[in-house]
């Protein structure tokens, strides 16, 4: 389809993120600063829920749009810019729970548990907030890979073969990172019945 | 009822402009200075690739204004590189931009951006055709001022020409005949998608970038195809550059995924349908989301995306739309159409506990007994167990 719109510059609705990328790729520093307002909700969203606290939230918001806006070469399809910058927020916040669990177990750093009535919205109903406060008091024990399939999948609401894509693992990976997680989980009395 | 049911709803960071201001303060100070705007420079070290060679030279400035040899390849690395043709015309490169000069003379001037983006400046003269070739379109213009970017990726490329100044007649060189005019301030683009056959070995033109700062891997999949050279035959005042050439080979055929010369395709119907669902998905048009599934799921039920497509429109109906009976059709058939059971697990546990809240037991248990003979151990096996006993 072929038409002409007026004013190069970004619309309202706003061009589409493979056009974004391939201005960012250019060298476009307008095209950058727009993929970064269109998902800078979406990576503080998913960076907080991952971590669990608003500490370290923004600087691995920072990380994650320097390591996407520097690395947008290696996007081979720029209309999944979005999901693909949600697998770099994952895989940075991988990096920081294992260095923070490092830093833990070596005695170097004490971090008070998640406190998950301050993580939750007031609103939230009674059967989410006891569910959200399952899951966040068991994250800080967990592997970090464990975590991060136990919150893309029961907290973002991602189907498995969405974990599995997000996390850069197979089907197979993800299923068993996620079991560990879901006993945790079943331990805990108050506990309500996971969603597949 | 009306409240989400998505548990991310209630788990959100505050987010004021002034923090997102911050954060992007900070972001933009750790990007490279190459990045964050482009600065017209001058190459530090340049020369020329001719027709017949296999290497692409970096063309070295002096000071003012130099004109660029026809026939050559010119190659901007990290930093842009401006040039000007004899008859006047400018050419600004953008970082990693590739320009190649097909033909320059008195009556007409023909250029080919091969990669990336570059702004053409060009020149007034009367009785003078000047034309940009990139990928599937050409631009034609007079005393006019426009930008080409070429962005290749695995599954095509993607064109986009902006007028600065004047106008520009832009149409596509794959046989439509279609071609518009854009004046000062419009902006046009075109994604192409590859085709999926390899082609022929005989009907393929290769390009290898001589160097590239890339990692491998977008090499592999970006390395560009001409497809110019049957067409010069039919024009009486063009000469082709003969690309550089290593041809890209595999056993005697070439390297897959790569498009056709001369053949443009759009993508299928089934993953426009696919793409657009799980953008309405994500955005939280759930509704949309739900018939664009639906009618993929209908329309094209042999595609590779219809099994999940099926999973997600069950998904939604249990989770958002609170239609349970759609959920279990969909489930039903995400487990029909999901023959490499990619989805089963997770299909079969949500169709035993979405007849679970139905209130229809026997089909539960059929399910739940479906699910526990295939995975023993699943992930999904302790809640079902206590599920309709």
């Amino acid at each position: 389809m072929i038409r002409a719109v007026p004013n190069p510059k970004p619309q309202p609705a706003g061009p589409t993120d493979a056009a974004l990328v391939v201005a960012a790729r250019a060298g476009e520093s307008w095209a950058q600063e727009a993929l970064y307002r269109r998902y800078a909700r979406m990576v503080n969203g998913l960076a907080y829920r991952l971590l669990g606290r608003d500490a370290d939230v923004d600087d691995l918001v920072q990380d994650t749009f320097v390591e996407a806006l520097k690395n947008l070469h290696r996007l081979e399809a720029p209309a999944a810019f979005g999901s693909w910058l949600g697998s770099i927020v994952v895989r940075t916040a991988s990096k920081r729970l294992r260095t923070r669990s490092l830093l833990t177990r070596l005695g170097l750093r004490r971090l008070a548990p998640i406190d998950a009535d301050s993580v939750m919205s007031s609103r939230a109903p009674p059967d989410i907030t006891s569910e959200l406060r399952a899951i966040y008091s068991v994250l800080d024990p967990l592997h970090h890979e464990a975590r991060n399939a136990l919150v893309l999948h029961r907290v973002e609401g991602m189907s498995m073969p969405e974990v599995a894509a997000t996390m850069g693992v197979s089907l197979s990976t993800a299923k068993r990172r996620l079991a560990v997680a879901e006993r945790a989980l079943l331990s805990l009395s108050e506990v309500k019945e996971p969603v597949p | 009822m009306n409240e989400p049911r998505k548990l991310s709803s209630y788990v959100e960071p505050e987010l004021t402009g002034a923090r997102l201001d911050a954060q992007w303060s900070r972001i933009g100070e750790r990007l490279p200075v190459s990045n964050r705007k482009p600065r017209w420079q001058f190459a530090a070290a340049a020369g020329f690739a001719f027709a017949a060679t296999a290497a692409v030279l970096w063309l070295q400035y002096g000071p003012a204004r130099h004109s660029a040899w026809e026939s050559s390849v010119v190659r901007s690395d990290e930093a842009p590189v401006e040039l000007t043709l004899a008859e006047g015309s400018r050419v600004e490169l953008s970082p990693r931009s590739q320009v190649e000069f097909l033909h320059s003379a008195e009556g007409s001037v023909q250029l080919r951006l091969s990669e990336g983006s570059a702004r053409f400046s060009v020149s007034e003269r009367a009785a003078r055709r000047f034309s940009v070739r990139s990928g599937p379109i050409e631009v034609v213009a007079t005393d006019t001022q426009f930008r080409i970017v070429r962005s290749l990726a695995a599954e095509g490329e993607h064109v986009r020409v902006e007028v600065q100044a004047g106008s520009a007649d832009v149409r596509r060189r794959d046989g439509e005949a279609t071609a518009i005019t854009l004046v000062q301030g419009e902006h046009w683009s075109t994604f192409v998608a590859y085709e999926k056959a390899a082609p022929a070995l005989d009907e393929v033109t290769r390009m290898k970038r001589a160097t590239s700062a890339r990692a491998a891997t977008t090499d592999q999949a970006d390395v560009p195809v001409e497809d110019d050279t049957a067409r010069a035959t039919s024009e009486s005042d063009a000469r082709e550059v003969t690309p550089e050439v290593t041809p890209e080979v595999i056993n005697g055929q070439p390297a897959a995924r790569r498009p056709q010369r001369g053949r443009v395709v759009q993508a299928s119907p089934a993953h426009q349908l696919f793409d657009r669902a799980n953008i309405a998905r994500r955005a939280g048009q759930v509704p949309e989301a739900a018939a664009l599934y639906a009618e993929l799921v209908q329309r094209f039920p042999r595609d590779q995306t219809a099994a999940l497509a099926a999973f997600e429109l069950g998904r939604i109906r249990m989770d958002t739309l609170s239609d349970l009976r759609g959920a279990v059709q969909a489930f039903d058939q995400a487990l029909t159409l999901d023959s490499g059971r990619a989805f089963a697990e997770d299909a079969l546990a949500r169709l035993a506990l979405a007849h679970d809240k139905l209130g229809d037991a026997a089909s539960c248990k059929r399910a739940k007994e479906r699910y526990l003979k295939r995975y023993p151990e699943g992930v999904h096996a302790n809640v079902l167990a206590r599920r309709c006993p």
